[in-house]
């Protein structure tokens, strides 16, 4: 027989890996990174871990070409996927009717105003900004 | 290992089908079939993870609070519990590879168990958001979505939702039904694999598989293993995003 078998141990360092991996993105996660560290840092681990499972635990590691070929095509499938349609709602222009938009239900100006000042940690200081600017209390 | 048959007479493995040379060419086609059905499966919740990371963007604050919801906990076990499932189903393939029934079914059998604990604590935390009234729209006649909100200054609920600033409840419930869609289908797949996984207990058990043929064993652990690395990111990116704001 002429597949490949890949050896226990192999599984044991890579199972041992992904929960070392999930212990670090749940520790990750209780920290504060500047920027939107923490979003590209739980994404990182996340890709890692499917890695070492699509590699190793899927055999591609030790597969033929095409099937490297075949997982390729569906990572760059879902990178159309979202630059295509992110660079449509990215370059769309919100502000034309701001002050109205401000005080609708939907404002997103709001949420993205308190989360960049959650994260720079300026928060104790913009309630009264934030009530001018309509938010919820 | 079967060479080219100049006869009508039945030649290799007996699971061999007429329209290929030999086994491991059945084997390789095998294969690149599930891989490319899977190609198919990612496109879908491709899709899911497009409408996440789109509204994600629209509504951070409401996010945040709404993930924050979530029980970490449930959530990590889960994840722990499926990397598990993965590796004992590796194991499952390896044992299959090498003719070890026994361990082989025992391998199979843990990874069709922890899929089910899997199931049975998506089941709890399903029951949790349906007491909390955060089951989406009107999916439940009687208990529309509208979950208790943390107002200043009372004692700290763990049943209400406490909306960081910028949030409303609106944009909340787009979280919850992401999250439900996702998970759902998630959950569905898991079960397709439960089912999947039952039919590979019996087959083994009655002794169908054996190194020379084994590929539904191998196909199936590409369809789990996929499952798996679908939780592996839907983990973060549901239950995590919001916890460093816990505190701030």
């Amino acid at each position: 027989m002429s597949e490949h078998i890949v050896p226990v141990r192999v599984y044991i360092t890579i199972f041992l890996a992904l929960l070392v991996g999930t212990g670090l993105t749940v520790a990750a996660a209780f920290f504060d990174f500047p920027w939107q560290l923490n979003t590209i840092v739980a994404l990182t681990i996340a890709t890692v871990k499917a890695t070492l499972v699509v590699l190793y635990f899927m055999h591609v590691r030790y597969s033929v070409r095409l099937v490297w070929v075949i997982v390729a095509s569906a990572l760059f499938w879902m990178v159309i996927l979202f630059a295509l349609t992110f660079s449509d709602y990215r370059t769309r222009s919100w502000d034309r009717d701001r002050t109205a938009m401000l005080y609708s239900p939907g404002c997103n100006v709001v949420s993205r105003t308190s989360m960049t000042r959650l994260q720079t940690g300026q928060f104790n200081r913009i309630v009264a900004s934030d009530v001018l600017m309509g938010a919820a209390q | 290992m079967t060479s080219h048959a100049t006869t009508c007479d039945v030649h290799g493995h007996p699971a061999l089908q007429h329209h290929f040379e030999n086994m491991e060419q059945q084997r390789e086609a095998g294969t690149l079939g599930m891989w490319v059905f899977l190609v198919t499966e990612l496109m879908f919740f491709g899709g899911m993870f497009l409408a996440y990371t789109l509204y994600r963007w629209m509504y951070p604050a409401a996010f945040a609070s709404a993930s924050n919801h979530l029980d970490i906990t449930l959530g990590t076990f889960n994840t722990g519990v499926l990397i598990l499932s993965s590796f004992t189903m590796a194991l499952g393939v390896y044992f299959t590879q090498i003719g070890n029934r026994r361990p082989q079914i025992l391998c199979l059998l843990l990874t069709l168990l922890l899929g089910l604990t899997f199931l049975g604590v998506k089941a709890v935390e399903y029951h949790d958001k349906y007491e909390d009234s955060l089951i989406p729209g009107h999916l439940i006649p009687g208990r529309p979505f509208g979950p208790a909100v943390q107002e200043e200054g009372q004692p700290p609920d763990h049943h209400k939702l406490h909306l960081l600033p910028g949030a409303t409840v609106k944009q909340v419930e787009m979280f919850y039904w992401i999250y439900f869609a996702m998970t759902g289908m998630h959950a569905l797949h898991m079960i397709i694999g439960a089912g999947l996984l039952t039919f590979l207990l019996i087959f083994s058990i009655k002794g169908r598989f054996d190194p020379e043929y084994h590929s539904p064993v191998e196909v199936i652990g590409l369809y789990w293993h996929f499952v798996d690395i679908i939780w592996i990111f839907l983990f973060p990116l549901l239950y995590l995003l919001g916890r460093h704001f816990e505190h701030g």
